[in-house]
């Protein structure tokens, strides 16, 4: 396993393994479920059975073992590699966005792309990694072997905010690189215009892969907790401004983020994708976390 | 507009201040680069103007509140056109209530006496120069001077001395009055003031609309005056009044005992267990009796008197119960006497006994004189017959009725003469017959007042099945005929009527009354006033020749009663309302003659007679005191001539401050009830008003408007 102390602090690290033990028991919930339909009849290996706990499936009961033993236990397999998932990763201007704790909205992408990548190619699954603004600004196709993570890590590394978003264009072209069906993870603010973004997800939806967005936002673009009069400059024009009275202009402004998170969602549904809406003042494991168990349904 | 504290209103430039701190704060912004450019982007599109508009309102509300808080500090005073005229003269017209109700004294004197102090204060307070005239509500027509005068302390010392008991409220026609006397007053600064205890019955609703319709005129003045009504005096909680008398006899003559009827009622909220009520005549106390009166209650008291000697007399029934003295009183002019002249005119003269016109009105009118009858009994009624030929102003003499009995026609100097006589209170009554020319009557006596209505032409009933009719039997309200209510006195339905000359109807005419009518439905007794005098019209004759009448029962009490009726009003009223005048009729002798008057208050006064209608007349205009006034005839005898009041303003009840209030916005007044009070209004009026109090109110409401505009900014609105 690469390291990941680049990226990751030691205690994050920890969390991770102890992401990637809770991983092991959920990924059928979470990865499994999500490709296990399309992947029907693929091989799968036994691995052990386990004594019967409150909440396991009725039909994973193995009912031989019951008979000749009397107690509970339940069969665990250990699928075939099959996965193939693809880090969709926002890199343009407004990413960058910095709030009081210190670290953008991209930094916290890239952290969670890491924990993502981590525990998909700790299952054997594979996994690969493009970074875009306008277009594709880099591309690593889905592997699984180890030395593939630390591909994956140097890319995040290098990778640093950019000019303007398309999401709409960059993802229509994005479709026709994927060429097997897998899990797509979308990182980003989705600071764009959402018909756009919705048609472009579709595209994705139509080539039958699985979408996953983390809609990843600073606390202040979601509170607005600006008082002064203040000079908002555009991370992806330079140049472009506008000097706002927060005081009489937060409520619209909050107002108007809720309809866009809404209209976001609904369409999210309406596609159905999976929306992970966080917040970069969230502490990544428990956003992580929370995301795991809402896959598995126990959320 | 001026400034009690005009250095404060450097305040103002305290409006620079939310504009500076906006330049600051804007100068001093922060720098974000952000990246939801988009929602900004969305967020300004759709809600900057309001945005603007909210920030542009909120920073006016901002200016706003330090400079009208300037403003208040400095006192502003708010004044207009007269400002022009703070020291200017002013013409006044204060109209003072003097109705008797105004002598109810209360805590600190009698209502008038307060109603007195504040016209004084009014007049006192006026610039020099100023002028004023005052107008008493009682007698609105007779302001306190013929024009306006200057003279201020003049007027101050007269209103000092004036006096109220001087009748009723007559409140719209001395707004009326107020109005012709502004226009001719000269200052350009012009003020009203009404001064009155607001008394109910005067300032009822029902006159309303007259009083606003002075108000209406007030207004419309080329200068529009200034009106204020100034409420003095409390309201009486206790009132009994003698409201009336009535006697039992129309005409009374000597030896004869007439009844007194008092009418007493208490307006007040006490209960008089035994209320002293005091009979007086000629001054000397006959009778005193006492009575139960409760809160509310009316009650009659009956005196009798027989008088043993003719002439005029005074009785007075009184019941000293509380301080209104005014309505304590209750006094009448009762003449009494000894033989009263008729002159019946024969318009059918005869030489044989009983085939003369009049000769069965004759023994009527004077029974015991023509039936020979025993010493000690005499005629009230003195007749005296003349043919048409004779009559004129000296035949008419100092006859009280005139009686035209088949009478074919007059001359025009008889008739001249016979109009005088009835103009000046005398009494005509007419009886119809066969001589009658209709057409001269219709075209001559008609338009002299002196036929009730027009003649449509005869009636004759002979050769019907039934050859006559009779006097519709009815409950009879005249005067002169409610003894034959009472069928003891006789039964006018009993005499039949044969012919008679139809009248037309004149439902219209208020002046014509028909007393008595036919079963065939004409008119039989018909009636009007002209003058001072009446004129009655019988439709049938006074002899047997159309009608049996006189040889009924009742034909004597009933052509004495018609005589007497008329001759009660042969004399010149001498019971008077307040205001009216005196007339006094003597021979024509004593024409040219001083005849001394003294009035309620003793005070002697000199009369003179005066040739009118063959007669002497002397007239006295000054009665607007009501009480007792004595005229000595030219015999050196004393007429006495009673002034009364209305009795409406026995009821004390004044408006309530709420119909104060309404009274004042139907006539576009303002409301006082001091001098201070009104020195406040007076001083608005002139130097303007201090409106800092409506400023400070005005800030504290843009201070929460402003919170309440700036939550409302923070909560924001969205317009997609």
């Amino acid at each position: 396993m690469a390291p990941l102390s680049e990226l990751l602090q030691p205690e994050e690290l920890q969390s991770i393994t102890n992401l990637q033990l809770m991983a092991r028991q959920t990924v059928e919930g979470a990865i499994s479920g999500m490709h296990r339909s399309p992947h029907k009849g693929f091989s799968v290996e036994f691995a052990q059975h386990r004594e019967y706990v409150q909440g396991d499936e009725i039909r994973r009961v193995d009912w031989k073992v019951f008979a000749k033993t009397d107690r509970y236990y339940v069969r665990e397999y250990e699928e075939e590699t099959n996965l193939r998932a693809m880090l969709l990763v926002d890199a343009s201007g407004s990413m960058g966005y910095t709030g009081e704790h210190g670290e953008s909205k991209l930094q916290y992408a890239l952290k969670l792309g890491a924990c993502l990548a981590h525990i998909i190619l700790a299952q054997s699954d594979s996994i690969g990694m493009m970074t875009f603004d306008t277009e594709v600004r880099s591309h690593l196709p889905p592997r699984s072997n180890s030395r593939h993570l630390r591909l994956l890590y140097d890319e995040m590394i290098r990778t640093r905010p950019g000019g303007e978003t398309d999401v709409a264009k960059v993802f229509h072209d994005i479709v026709p690189r994927l060429h097997k069906r897998g899990m797509v993870f979308i990182l980003s603010d989705c600071f764009t215009d959402v018909k756009g973004l919705l048609k472009s997800l579709a595209h994705f939806r139509h080539a039958s892969h699985e979408v996953v967005i983390f809609q990843i936002m600073d606390r202040d673009e979601i509170e607005f907790p600006f008082d002064a009069w203040t000079r908002f400059e555009n991370l992806e024009a330079v140049g472009q401004f506008r000097m706002v009275d927060p005081a009489s202009f937060r409520a619209a402004y909050l107002e108007n983020l809720k309809l866009f998170r809404e209209e976001l969602k609904r369409g999210c549904q309406r596609n159905r994708i999976d929306l992970v809406s966080m917040s970069t003042a969230e502490p990544l494991t428990d956003a992580l976390a929370r995301f795991l168990k809402q896959r598995q349904g126990v959320a | 507009m001026s400034f009690l504290n005009l250095a404060l209103l450097g305040g103002v430039a305290a409006a620079a201040v939310p504009i500076l701190v906006h330049l600051i704060s804007k100068s001093q912004h922060r720098e974000v680069k952000w990246g939801a450019m988009h929602l900004i982007e969305l967020t300004l599109k759709s809600q900057q103007r309001r945005i603007r508009f909210e920030n542009w309102l909120l920073m006016l509300l901002r200016c706003l509140i330090p400079i009208l808080l300037a403003v208040c500090m400095a006192r502003p005073i708010l004044k207009g056109a007269a400002a022009l005229w703070s020291n200017a003269k002013t013409s006044l017209v204060v109209v003072v209530d003097n109705s008797y109700s105004l002598d109810y004294e209360g805590t600190g004197g009698t209502n008038f006496e307060l109603a007195r102090e504040a016209a004084s204060g009014l007049v006192e307070g006026l610039q020099r120069g100023s002028d004023v005239n005052v107008i008493l509500m009682s007698n609105p027509d007779r302001p306190l001077y013929d024009t306006a005068v200057h003279n201020l302390d003049g007027v101050a010392s007269e209103l000092a001395e004036m006096e109220a008991g001087y009748g009723q409220a007559q409140v719209p026609q001395a707004l009326q009055h107020s109005v012709e006397e502004l226009a001719r007053m000269e200052n350009a600064q012009r003020e009203v003031v009404v001064i009155s205890d607001f008394q109910r019955i005067s300032w009822s609703p029902e006159e309303a609309g007259l009083r606003n319709h002075a108000g209406d005129l007030l207004a419309g003045l080329e200068m529009e005056p200034s009106l204020t009504l100034f409420h003095v005096g409390s309201e009486g909680r206790e009132n009994v009044c003698v409201e009336s008398l009535e006697f039992s006899h129309l005409l009374l003559g000597v030896n004869q005992t007439v009844q007194v009827r008092a009418n007493l009622r208490n307006y007040g909220e006490d209960h008089h267990d035994a209320l002293r009520v005091a009979f007086h005549v000629d001054g000397e106390n006959k009778n005193v009796t006492q009575i139960p009166l409760g809160p509310g209650e009316t009650r009659q008291v009956l005196f009798t008197q027989r008088f043993t000697q003719p002439g005029s007399h005074v009785v007075e029934v009184s019941a000293d119960a509380d301080s209104l003295k005014a309505d304590n009183i209750f006094r009448a002019s009762l003449p009494v006497w000894d033989r009263v002249p008729v002159l019946v005119v024969d318009g059918h003269p005869s030489a044989e006994a009983l085939r003369s016109e009049t000769d069965f009105l004759q023994i009527a009118l004077q029974p015991y004189r023509e039936g020979n009858a025993g010493e000690g009994l005499t005629d009230l009624l003195q007749s005296r017959t003349v043919p048409v030929g004779q009559f004129g102003a000296a035949t008419i003499g100092n006859a009280r009725v005139v009686v035209l009995a088949n009478v074919a026609r007059l001359t025009l100097d008889q008739l001249n003469d016979l109009q005088a006589f009835v103009r000046d209170g005398g009494g005509l009554m007419i009886f119809a017959g066969d001589q009658m020319d209709l057409d001269w009557y219709n075209d001559r006596l008609l338009p002299l007042q002196l036929l009730p209505t027009r003649l449509a032409g005869m009636r004759d009933m002979a050769g019907e099945p039934e050859p006559f009719t009779r006097v519709a039997v009815r409950r009879f309200q005249h005067p002169a005929l409610t003894i034959f209510n009472d069928q003891r006195n006789g039964d006018l339905a009993s005499a039949e009527i044969r012919q008679w000359v139809r009248t037309i109807d004149e439902p219209d005419n208020t002046l014509v009354h028909t007393i008595a009518r036919l079963d065939a439905g004409d008119a039989f007794l018909v009636e009007k006033s002209f003058g001072n005098g009446r004129v009655l019209f019988c439709a049938s004759s006074c002899d047997d020749g159309w009608n049996n009448l006189p040889g009924r029962t009742f034909f004597v009490p009933f052509a004495q009663r018609l005589c007497t009726y008329l001759a009660s009003s042969v004399m010149p009223p001498r019971n008077l309302d307040v205001g009216e005048e005196i007339v006094a009729h003597f021979p024509v002798t004593a024409a040219g003659k001083e005849l001394t008057l003294k009035d309620s208050l003793d005070q002697e006064h000199t009369i003179l007679v005066e040739a009118s209608g063959g007669r002497g007349v002397a007239r006295f205009t000054g009665t607007q005191r009501p009480g007792l006034y004595t005229l000595e005839g030219p015999d050196g005898r004393p007429v006495h001539f009673v002034v009364n009041t209305g009795r409406a303003e026995s009821d004390l009840e004044q408006l309530t401050g709420e119909e104060r209030e309404t009274v004042a916005e139907g006539l576009r007044a303002k409301l006082v009830s001091s001098l201070d009070e009104y020195r406040e209004l007076d001083h608005s009026r002139r130097y303007g008003q201090e409106i800092w109090k409506p400023i400070f109110w005005l800030v504290l409401a843009i201070l929460f408007f402003e919170l309440w505009l700036e939550r409302r900014m923070a909560r924001g609105r969205v317009s997609r």
